[in-house]
């Protein structure tokens, strides 16, 4: 990511109002913000262009939020996915969770609470990609003393 | 005829008849009132041995009838002129005059009243001719082939007699008169003796001679069914004086039906008095009056079943109005008692043969004390159901069993009889009053229902099959009738069964018509419920993005605001911010409806695990916490566990705790305890805040029911469902002023 670059955020959601607020929002933030109304659109669009975070609204007219979800995932793994549910339950969470979303939120969503998680998924997005190496040579190392252990 | 000979005799007219009058040979007398000769003719004088003028006004009686009939013919005399029958009777009649010389001559009279034209008596007139000679020529010449004749002719005279009397009557006339015996009688077996029933010449001695007897020429005749005949007997062993001075007897059984009915007995003052040919004459004699007898006997049970008959069209007719089963069999036994039996016991019985209550002996001829006794003493039905076993089956008389007395067995097995009899002695014929007479009133399906016992005949007489046939009929009714009575009986309480069952069914039918409109409107409810449910979830779902937006849209406004600080006067900003914060405020309300919206309508799914029920509280307590003034105190047992979902459940007790400290603004009390009762736990939510009104306890747990400005009226209605869908039930007593518990009832699994 070059200096100056604005991060980059997908939102999904079918409410045209919603999009057109929390764009304001974003952007007013200093984030590069594109929308879609519906999944194909979003993954589309996924494809075409790079995005630090995406944010998915469980229902969507085309297809289920959550297998937008794991669509994104399965392509674009660097992507940070906030799902943004209407009804609270566990299994949802536990779900998009598995699904490999990086944070869940409960419509609506306080303004502020969805900035400050976009804010530190993006830090994490950041630290994970300045890590990398160095976490990639501790991974090893763990994993060999794991291997080590076990036998 | 009588009235005619005295318009050919009128007085006026005597006198030129009289010479015609002495021409006859015939002796013609006219009497007055008193018996005095008013005319005698020629040859009556002659006859007499006088002159006409020394009879004229004599008395016929005192003058010219020996002595030896003076009186008998006196009183004839005073019947002939007294009455019509008289001269009926006495039209014909023989009898002897006396003679101026003291000759008795026999004359055979015809007899006529003279009257006057108004109708008065005032004489008699009798024509008579001399049978004096006729009459020896009847007794000592008449031939035996006369006799045979004559018995022939009389046979049908005795067939004409209207009774055994009469017979009697005949044959001793007959064997005086026709046949020329000096002594007659008949005499008849009755039971143990022979009775002299009439004679003719002299009169006997003895009337009855008893059939045990060792000697009488009688009672030889009886036991050897044979004629005896005796021509000397005085010196005769057998003999026994019966008329004074006899010296010949000759008796001839009468045999009617094989049974000896009576004795024929003819006797002479002379010694060898009786031939073979006499001995024939009078067993022919016999013969004729067995035939007569025998026929009378008939036309006498003909008359009693006539009278049977009569008896049974009436107890028919009597029946038909009665209903009840005792008065029915009440008839039954009038009836059997009215056809000659002077005890009779009718009984019904159980299936073990026993009688059941005093009411259950219906009888006839007895009296209170003798009922009360029969009751008292009544057999065992184990001994009657004997009786009517096969052993008794040699005594049976079509369905009547019959054990008489001189039965061995019968004098072994059973004791002398109860009650006395009602017969006397002389009453009994061969009927001993220690003979037992009953039979079963038997259903068609041989079950025996009732045991008819009598006793007592009328008649004197054993029963036969004959005269007990229509006792049977009476005891097939007597069976009917208490057959009947049990099928009415049946059918009644099968009505009364069924009236009950026809109640009860409506009750049920009611009940369930009850639960029916119950479920009904149960389903409508749930219906209405589900459709709340479903809106909720659509509602809920629906408002979620415009809560969105506004959250959104009042953050860029806040940020606008912020932006603006400095060109605005900080009391106006302070303003703006305000405005702002309230609308996050109601946003924020807005979004608890909407959940409590989605919570109702999503499906509740149960997983029942054991939970520790201190903990759910503690936890619940510790993130609602009790506003200040509100004293919160758990009574638990430590280790009290529940079997519930514990995210539903805990929803539940936080709603009912979360509405209790709502229900205390004032502050007070809530207590929370439970208890294991009848394989439910109870958890009881007690508080003393405001209550709820009476009107509305039913309606709290309805969804969208709410008293609350700020409620959704959905909370209890939630808690409601996951409760039911524990199988578990909550309710509220509440108080006005006072407090409200909730109580949660939950089932406890083993």
């Amino acid at each position: 990511m070059g200096v100056g670059e604005k991060p980059r955020i997908l939102v999904v959601d079918d409410d045209l109002d919603i999009l057109q607020s929390l764009k304001e929002i974003l952007e007013t933030r200093g984030y590069h913000v594109e929308v879609a109304e519906n999944a194909q659109k979003g993954l589309d669009v996924a494809r075409k262009k790079f995005f630090n975070l995406a944010i998915l609204d469980i229902k969507l007219p085309d297809m289920e939020g959550t297998e937008l979800l794991a669509k994104i995932h399965k392509e674009k793994p660097e992507i940070m996915k906030i799902m943004l549910t209407g009804y609270p339950s566990l299994e949802n969470a536990v779900r998009a969770l598995n699904l490999g979303a990086d944070a869940y939120l409960m419509k609506p969503v306080n303004p502020e609470e969805l900035l400050k998680v976009v804010e530190e998924k993006l830090k994490e997005q950041r630290e994970a990609e300045t890590m990398t190496e160095e976490k990639v040579a501790e991974w090893i190392e763990k994993r060999i003393q794991k291997l080590e252990q076990s036998k | 005829m009588s009235k005619r000979n005295i318009d050919i005799f009128q007085i006026e007219e005597l006198d030129s008849v009289k010479k015609y009058l002495d021409l006859i040979s015939a002796i013609v007398v006219v009497l007055d009132l008193k018996g005095n000769v008013q005319y005698i003719n020629s040859y009556g004088a002659n006859l007499l041995g006088y002159n006409v003028e020394q009879i004229i006004g004599k008395n016929w009686f005192n003058n010219f009838i020996p002595s030896s009939v003076r009186k008998e013919l006196k009183d004839i005399f005073s019947t002939i002129i007294a009455t019509n029958n008289g001269i009926r009777k006495y039209h014909y009649y023989e009898n002897p005059v006396l003679s101026k010389n003291g000759e008795e001559i026999m004359i055979a009279w015809k007899n006529v009243l003279l009257e006057s034209e108004d109708g008065e008596i005032f004489g008699t007139l009798s024509t008579g001719i001399n049978i004096t000679e006729r009459k020896i020529l009847d007794t000592t010449k008449k031939t035996f082939e006369d006799k045979l004749a004559f018995l022939n002719y009389f046979a049908s005279t005795l067939n004409s007699a209207k009774s055994v009397r009469e017979v009697y009557e005949h044959v001793v006339d007959g064997l005086s008169k026709m046949l020329g015996f000096e002594y007659a009688m008949f005499i008849a077996v009755e039971k143990n003796i022979l009775r002299i029933k009439t004679f003719r010449g002299l009169k006997p001695i003895i009337e009855e001679i008893p059939l045990n007897s060792q000697k009488g020429l009688t009672v030889k005749a009886v036991k050897t069914r044979r004629t005896v005949i005796s021509n000397d007997t005085w010196n005769d062993k057998d003999y026994i004086e019966g008329v004074r001075g006899v010296r010949s007897e000759l008796c001839v059984p009468v045999i009617v039906n094989d049974t000896v009915y009576g004795i024929i007995d003819v006797q002479s003052k002379k010694i060898n008095a009786f031939s073979e040919e006499d001995a024939r004459l009078v067993e022919i004699l016999a013969a004729h009056t067995a035939t007569a007898i025998s026929n009378i006997e008939k036309q006498v049970s003909l008359e009693k079943q006539y009278k049977q008959l009569l008896s049974l069209m009436k107890f028919s007719i009597d029946i038909i109005g009665i209903s009840d089963v005792r008065a029915r069999l009440h008839k039954v036994v009038e009836a059997i008692y009215n056809l000659g039996w002077r005890r009779v016991v009718l009984s019904l019985r159980d299936e073990n043969l026993e009688i059941r209550s005093p009411e259950d002996i219906i009888t006839a001829g007895l009296s209170e004390e003798e009922r009360k006794f029969l009751w008292e003493h009544r057999t065992p039905g184990t001994l009657w159901k004997e009786r009517f076993s096969p052993i008794f089956d040699r005594y049976k008389i079509g369905q009547f069993y019959y054990l008489p007395y001189e039965d061995e067995f019968v004098m072994d097995t059973f004791s002398k009889n109860v009650l006395d009899s009602k017969l006397s002695e002389e009453e009994t014929l061969d009927w001993h009053p220690q003979d037992l007479l009953y039979a079963p009133l038997t259903l068609p399906d041989g079950k025996i229902v009732g045991i008819l016992s009598i006793d007592d005949p009328v008649d004197g007489r054993r029963p036969t099959q004959y005269t007990l046939a229509p006792l049977e009929l009476f005891l097939n009714y007597a069976a009917l009738a208490i057959e009947n009575a049990q099928l009415i009986r049946q059918l009644k309480e099968a009505q009364n069964r069924l009236s009950e069952y026809a109640l009860e069914l409506e009750n049920r039918v009611k009940e369930r018509t009850k639960e029916l409109l119950e479920a009904q409107e149960k389903l409508l409810r749930n219906e209405r419920l589900a459709t709340i449910g479903e809106v909720a979830a659509s509602v809920g779902h629906d408002l979620r993005n415009p809560l969105q937006v506004i959250l959104y849209e009042s953050f860029v406004l806040e940020n606008i605001v912020e932006k603006t600080a400095n060109v605005v006067d900080d009391k106006v900003l302070a303003n703006l911010k305000s405005h702002v914060q309230r609308i996050k405020e109601q946003v924020n309300y807005m979004n608890k409806i909407v959940s409590d919206l989605q919570d109702y309508g999503k499906q509740i799914t149960i997983k029942t695990v054991k939970v520790d029920l201190n903990s759910i509280i503690m936890n619940i307590l510790s993130t609602n916490k009790a506003p200040e003034k509100i004293n919160v105190i758990v009574n638990i047992p430590s280790g009290f566990t529940i079997d519930a979902d514990p995210e539903n459940i805990k929803r539940v007790f936080t709603n009912i705790i979360v509405n209790a400290f709502q229900a205390m603004p004032e502050g007070g009390t809530l207590t929370i305890y439970a208890e294991n009762e009848d394989k439910m736990t109870k958890i009881y939510f007690k508080d003393t805040g405001l209550g709820i009104p009476k009107e509305n306890i039913e309606k709290i747990f309805q969804p969208l029911f709410t008293t609350k400005a700020r409620g959704t009226g959905l909370g209890l209605a939630v808690c409601k469902r996951i409760v039911e869908a524990h199988n578990g039930t909550i309710e509220v007593e509440s108080e006005l002023g006072k407090g409200s518990t909730f109580i949660v009832k939950l089932p406890v699994k083993s």
